[in-house]
C-alpha cells in the first residue's frame, strides 16, 4: 500500500490526521516523516488500562470449555434447566411401566396418535446419547409405505397452561419458544413437527435434518409466539409439541406460519413407519421460553433430575403400590374407609382404578371420593371381625 | 353390557377397565364420557350390592349357640345371626 504524503508539511504536521484505527501515524520534523511513538494505540487493545470503542463480535460459537461466548450463551445453565416448561423430557420416568404401548398415551407425559393402515408402537428403551438413559422409540408391526392424506403417526408431549402461561401467548406480548431435542432413526432426510394450542385449533409446523442413519443428532428450533388465538393459561392443555412419524398432506403445511387445525409436520417429511424395519427415537426434549437453547454438549447437563421429574408427572398419573386398606374390627356388612393422599397435587380430579387386590374378610372395593390432593377409597367387610385387603391404585389426571 | 355404568353417587363406572371417574370437567375420562353421552350412550343402571351375608365369627358362634341353648330352655323361639348380632351390638 502506498502513503501519499502531503507535498509541503509544516513542522508537526501529522498524516494522516485524524488518526485512522489500523493504520500508522506519521510526524513531518522538518527533514523526515517520523512515525508517531505509539500508533499501536489506535490499533490494539492493551491487556490493561484501554477502552474498547466497539462491540466485540466473535467469529463463532464456542467450541472448548474456556472459549469466549457470545452473548445469547450467558444464560446459566441453571437457569435455562429450571425454564424448561417441558416435563419428562428425558424419558426417564414411565409410571404406567410398560415396555412397549399400543397408540395412546405411553410413558408420563408422552402419547403417540395414529390414523391410517399402520400399526405403530411406543417403546421405551435404554438406547439414548451421551448423557441420557432413555428415549422413546417409534416402531410398527404393520406398515404404511403410501399412506393416504388423511393417514399420520406422531408422538405429542402435552403441556399445562399454568406452565406456559409466562409465554404470553394469544396476545401483542407473546414471546418465542425453542425447543431442543435429540433425534435418532433409522432414515435420514426431512424430518418435522409442530407446536400446537389446546383442541388443537392452533399449529406452528417446523422442520429439521436427519442427516446420518442411527445415529443422534441434537436439534434446535425456535417458533415465533403465537399473537392470537386461544391458549390456555391454568389446567388445561396448553401447548402441544407434536414430532411427526409420519405425516399424510392434510396433517402438513409449511414451516413457521401459525395456521388453523391440528397440523403436525411439513411437506416432504419422511415416512419413518414405511418398513416394519424403521424405527425413530427421541429424547432430551426442552422447551424453553425465549431464543436460547443449551448446545449439544450442554443438553444434558440442564435436565432436571428424576426426582422431581418424578413430583411433576406425579400431578398427572400417580401409582401407588401395595396399599393395606385395614380395619380392626367390623361387622358384617359394615363399611370402612381409608384416605390415601396423593404425593403430588393433581392437575384435577383424577379417574382412580384399583387392581391387584387381595381381599380378606372384604369386598366391594371402591372410590368413594376423589379431589385432586387425596382419594378415599370403601371397603365392606363380609363378616364380623378384622378386615382388609391389599390393592394398588393408579390416579389418572393426565391431560 | 354399556362402556359406562352409574354409582349411587356422581362417580362413573368405565367398564373396560373397572376405573371409576369423578365428575370433574377437567378430567379428559369425564370429557370422554359427557361426549359418549351426547353422541346417544345410554349408561348401564347402579345396580345396589348384594347384602352381606352374616357369617358369625367362631366366637360369636359359641355365643349364638349358647345364647339360643338358653332360649331353648326358656321356652323361646331360637334367634338369627342378624337378631343375635344387633340385640348384642355386636
Amino acid at each position: 500500500m502506498g502513503i501519499n504524503f502531503p507535498p509541503s508539511p509544516a513542522v508537526g504536521t501529522l498524516y494522516p490526521d485524524p488518526a485512522t484505527i489500523g493504520l500508522p501515524q506519521y510526524k513531518w520534523d522538518g527533514t523526515v516523516w517520523q512515525a508517531v511513538s505509539t500508533p499501536e494505540a489506535l490499533t490494539y487493545v492493551k491487556r490493561t488500562g484501554d477502552t474498547m470503542s466497539g462491540a466485540l463480535k466473535l467469529a463463532g460459537d464456542p467450541v472448548a470449555a474456556l472459549d469466549a461466548v457470545p452473548k445469547q450463551y450467558a444464560a446459566p445453565l441453571d437457569a435455562l434447566a429450571y425454564s424448561g416448561m417441558q416435563f419428562n423430557g428425558s424419558m426417564e420416568v414411565n409410571q404406567p411401566g410398560a415396555a412397549s404401548y399400543a397408540v395412546g398415551r405411553n410413558i408420563d407425559g408422552w402419547a403417540m396418535w395414529s390414523a391410517g393402515a399402520q400399526v405403530p408402537l411406543t417403546s421405551h428403551t435404554t438406547v439414548a446419547p451421551p448423557g441420557f438413559s432413555n428415549s422413546v422409540q417409534a416402531w410398527c408391526s404393520t406398515a404404511n409405505a403410501a399412506p393416504t392424506v388423511n393417514d399420520v403417526v406422531f408422538f405429542i408431549h402435552l403441556i399445562e397452561g399454568y406452565r406456559i402461561a409466562r409465554l404470553g401467548w394469544g396476545t401483542a406480548a407473546a414471546k418465542p419458544l425453542t425447543i431442543g431435542f435429540w433425534v435418532n432413526s433409522t432414515r435420514t432426510g426431512t424430518f418435522s413437527g409442530a407446536v400446537q394450542n389446546n383442541g388443537p385449533a392452533r399449529s406452528c409446523t417446523f422442520s429439521y435434518t436427519i442427516n446420518t442413519a442411527n445415529t443422534w443428532e441434537y436439534k434446535v428450533v425456535t417458533i415465533a409466539g403465537d399473537t392470537a388465538g386461544t391458549w390456555l393459561k391454568t389446567n388445561g392443555v396448553g401447548l402441544g409439541v407434536a414430532f411427526a412419524v409420519m405425516g399424510g398432506s392434510n396433517y402438513l403445511t409449511a414451516a413457521g406460519v401459525w395456521t388453523a387445525g391440528n397440523l403436525v409436520g411439513v411437506p416432504g417429511t419422511t415416512n419413518c413407519v414405511a418398513t416394519t424395519s424403521d424405527l425413530f427415537h427421541i429424547t432430551g426434549l426442552v422447551v424453553l421460553p425465549g431464543i436460547v437453547a443449551p448446545t449439544a454438549a450442554q443438553s444434558s447437563l440442564i435436565m432436571r433430575p428424576y426426582d422431581q421429574e418424578l413430583a411433576t408427572c406425579q400431578r398427572y398419573y400417580t401409582k401407588l403400590n401395595q396399599l393395606l386398606h385395614y380395619a380392626p374390627y367390623v361387622p358384617a356388612g359394615g363399611a370402612f374407609y381409608v384416605d390415601w393422599i396423593h404425593p403430588s397435587t393433581m392437575r384435577a380430579m383424577p379417574t382412580v382404578a384399583a387392581y391387584n387386590t387381595i381381599p380378606t374378610n372384604s369386598s366391594g372395593l371402591n372410590l368413594n371420593a376423589t379431589n385432586a390432593s387425596h382419594t378415599n377409597m370403601v371397603l365392606v367387610a363380609t363378616a364380623l371381625g378384622s378386615s382388609w385387603a391389599y390393592y394398588d391404585l393408579v390416579m389418572d389426571a393426565r391431560l | 353390557m354399556a362402556e359406562y355404568q352409574l354409582t349411587d353417587t356422581e362417580i362413573v363406572i368405565r367398564t373396560e377397565d373397572g376405573a371409576s371417574i369423578p365428575n370433574d370437567p377437567a378430567n379428559r375420562d369425564r370429557v370422554e364420557y359427557e361426549e359418549w353421552l351426547e353422541e346417544g350412550g345410554v349408561p348401564d343402571p347402579y345396580v345396589p350390592p348384594e347384602p352381606a351375608e352374616q357369617v358369625p365369627t367362631p366366637e360369636q358362634q359359641v355365643l349364638f349357640d349358647h345364647e339360643n341353648r338358653l332360649r331353648s330352655q326358656e321356652g323361646l323361639p331360637p334367634m338369627t345371626v342378624e337378631d343375635f348380632v344387633e340385640s348384642k351390638k355386636l
